[in-house]
């Protein structure tokens, strides 16, 4: 008796001090033993979803315009609510990859790009959504042609922008110093030249996350060896430290010794490489279309809007890859997480039909400069941002899209090239060995994947 | 009082002797004595599992998997160990992180009991001076990353700024931007950080030590070095010991400094342990070589920590 005793009082000092844990819990469950009650119960209680997006960035435009149709949908929808959080593209990043380590994703997130969303596929974090698009054909059709990219052949990723990746300039500065838009690579070299001679930053760069000089060093890349050496790199058939990428990153490595970079580029956070350009410090940016929603918001320089031009990387002397074509397309959009099911899912898709709908590209266009992934047919399409006009302008005379390198590169790779690029921006001649550790990247993937 | 069939007195008395270190060879073997020191020991004993036994297990167990974060994993034995072992990325980290513990040992820590001789000599300004040197500990990392990313501009840098009033033109650089300089400067921000932290453990030692001491080595003719090699060393001896570990673990460990700075760039030049360990977990999804790396580090940290445990033996002072 005694033992029983001295046991029954043990347990239930460790169940006192597990009750202290379990205090500290978000959540308690009740039971009742009337069905009835409990059915109604869950009628009334709203479905809690979690959402996460990416924007949140200068001038917020994207921001906002979500916010408001999220807020609209919301107010129509007693039944659902939201904890919404918006962060910087690099923080959501950062804070997906740790939750799909761990499985704890919000139930709606953006995924940035397609060889992301396929290695969360992989994970099997993410929900298949091809039931709810097959079966809401309506909603599918919307979408224009090519902007329902599928992963591992099923659709988990409901795109939220279109995008171009160009070389964007200051017409203003140009003028000044009578520089035309590039047609070849000397003219190209030659204007970073006259700029540079007078006190202007040519090209205006933060690449301390180590993947914002992707967009430049991909347009050389594929101008000197084109799109089906990557596409060969990356399977290990051919290898990365061969005699096209050895000249593409001798032809960059040109461009830092010619400063054609701001000093600090390696270092600069990506906002800081954005504001130089719509401060008017730098006279070109490479970059995508959703950074015109950062030179129209709130915080952009007044009038700068109009002096942006846009044009494709020219070709070089001798070069494989299609001179005419701009790297763009869909890459990135909206996941929901698959520990959703049954309503929790149905209100989740549903939200997604709105957020992608008109409610939110409509203006995503007209105020922010984005391009739309659905058909908008009621909207002008001269009633849009200037940049985004001169964006469209120089696409209609190219010849199709490619698809970024980060975007088709598994995600080890795309680190090692990141890490590679970020080594010659600071100054590493070292062509050979960055090609290399890119290499030594891809053998690792294919062992991995095996 | 009687509670589930002990006598609630006793256990306070118990728990009273246990407190004072007392008892008895035959109270120690009691049911009751036993009962209590469960009970104390139990709350963290069960958050030392949950908490640090567990998840080192299982870092443990996934260092001999291979796992991209997806469903499955694959045993793989010691395959993610022989990779480490040829790994040629792992080398920069690791010079890296001896940087940071040997800047952490031989500058911070002899810079903080400095800072703290200074303060405890009650010299006019101490209170200003205390503030000033302690002030970077109550700053998040990142505060600090941001700080220090300013002061190293290349162009409006303060430093670049000093040097180029100072007419010292030739040694302007860009210091976190350069390959060479980059872990240098990174560590400069370090000691800056952390020196008022442990500075403010050494004076907590020095308080504690009775000022009969003093004036028993002022009438023995012990002044000034002689006061501090004679008697404050040999005196805070332990503390330094508690110290020198603190640094190694954070300068093994060392991740929001260096990611707020430069993100482990430019490269990889300024890697730790800690941010390679992220890198290849977070960035490339090799959760189970990231778990071979995280092992190494504990590896390393508890080898350093033998040893300069070693190094740094002497015969306890007591007074």
């Amino acid at each position: 008796m005694k033992k029983f005793i001295r046991l029954f009082s043990l347990i239930t000092v460790i169940a006192v001090i597990f009750s202290l844990f379990a205090g500290c819990g978000s959540s308690t469950k009740t039971t009742t033993s009337d069905d009835t009650k409990t059915v109604d119960q869950e009628k009334k209680e709203p479905i809690k979803l979690t959402m996460r997006t990416n924007y949140n960035e200068q001038g917020n435009t994207r921001g906002d315009i979500f916010k408001a149709a999220l807020d609209k949908y919301l107010d129509a929808n007693k039944n659902i609510q939201v904890e919404y959080e918006a962060v910087d593209p690099d923080t959501n990043k950062l804070k997906s990859n740790v939750e799909v380590a761990g499985g704890t994703t919000p139930d709606i997130f953006v995924v940035t790009t397609r060889s992301i969303a396929e290695q969360y596929v992989k994970s099997g974090i993410l929900a298949d959504l091809t039931p709810y698009l097959e079966k809401d054909t309506a909603w599918r059709d919307t979408f224009i042609s090519g902007a329902l990219f599928k992963t591992l052949d099923k659709n988990y990723i409901i795109p939220n922008e279109g995008f171009a990746e160009l070389v964007w300039y200051n017409k203003d500065i140009f003028a000044k110093y009578n520089i035309k838009v590039p047609e070849t690579w000397s003219d190209f070299t030659a204007a970073i030249k006259i700029l540079k001679d007078n006190n202007i930053v040519p090209i205006a760069l933060g690449d301390k996350s180590s993947w914002v000089a992707g967009f430049f060093v991909q347009m050389i890349m594929d101008k000197v060896a084109g799109t089906d050496t990557l596409n060969k790199a990356i399977k290990g058939e051919i290898k990365f430290n061969n005699p096209d990428y050895v000249k593409a990153v001798q032809l960059y490595i040109d461009l830092i010794d010619a400063k054609a970079f701001n000093k600090d580029a390696a270092i600069a956070e990506e906002a800081q490489g954005d504001a130089m350009f719509y401060t008017e410090k730098a006279a070109m940016e490479c970059t995508g279309t959703w950074a015109i929603g950062k030179w129209v918001g709130k915080d952009a320089n007044p009038g700068f809007n109009a002096k942006v031009g846009a044009f494709i990387l020219p070709s070089i002397d001798g070069g494989k890859g299609d001179p005419k074509a701009y790297f763009g397309g869909f890459n990135s959009g909206y996941a929901i997480s698959a520990n959703l099911k049954d309503t929790k899912l149905d209100a989740a898709v549903e939200l997604l039909k709105f957020v992608t709908g008109p409610e939110y590209f409509e203006p995503m266009v007209t105020k922010n400069g984005s391009i739309s992934p659905i058909n908008l047919p009621g909207l002008d399409k001269t009633q849009t941002q200037k940049p985004l006009i001169e964006a469209q302008a120089v696409l209609a005379g190219s010849s199709g899209s490619i698809g970024v390198y980060d975007g088709v590169m598994p995600q080890a790779v795309a680190t090692a090239w990141f890490t590679s690029m970020q080594k010659w921006l600071s100054g590493s001649k070292d062509i050979a060995g960055g090609l290399d550790d890119i290499d030594k990247a891809v053998e690792k993937q294919l062992k991995a994947s095996k | 009082m009687v509670l589930f069939g002990y006598q609630l007195d006793e256990t306070i008395y118990y728990y009273k002797c246990l407190s004072f270190g007392r008892g008895t060879k035959t109270m120690r073997n009691s049911r009751y004595y036993k009962l209590t020191y469960i009970t104390l020991v139990a709350p963290a004993f069960l958050i030392f599992i949950a908490f640090v036994l567990y998840p080192t297990l299982q870092t443990l167990l996934l260092s001999f998997y291979s796992y991209d974060g997806g469903i499955s994993r694959f045993f793989i034995g010691f395959q993610n160990f022989v990779e480490l072992s040829k790994d040629s990325d792992l080398l920069l980290p690791l010079r890296n992180s001896f940087y940071w513990i040997i800047n952490s040992i031989f500058v911070i820590l002899p810079l903080s009991f400095i800072f703290a001789l200074i303060i405890m000599t009650k010299m006019k300004g101490h209170k200003f001076f205390r503030t000033l040197f302690y002030m970077p500990s109550i700053l998040s990392e990142i505060a600090i990353a941001i700080i220090w990313v300013f002061i190293y501009n290349s162009d409006a840098g303060l430093l670049n700024s000093i040097l180029k009033s100072l007419g010292l033109e030739s040694i302007i650089r860009g210091w976190l931007y350069e390959e060479n300089t980059a872990i240098f400067a990174c560590i400069a921000a370090n000691t800056w950080a952390f020196a008022g932290s442990y500075m403010l453990i050494f004076m907590g030692e020095m308080k504690g030590i009775p000022v009969e001491i003093y004036e028993a080595a002022e009438i023995d003719g012990a002044l000034g070095l002689k006061r501090v090699f004679s008697i404050i060393i040999p005196l805070v001896w332990e503390t330094a010991k508690v110290t020198v570990f603190l640094s190694i673990c954070a300068g093994i460990q060392q991740f929001g400094l260096i990611y707020g700075l430069t993100g482990g760039g430019p490269g990889n030049s300024t890697q730790t342990l800690g941010t390679y360990m992220y890198k290849v977990g977070y960035r490339d999804f090799y959760f189970g070589y990231a778990s071979t790396v995280a092992v190494l580090i504990l590896i390393i940290s508890y080898g350093t920590i033998y040893i300069s445990n070693r190094i740094m033996k002497r015969d306890e002072i007591s007074y």
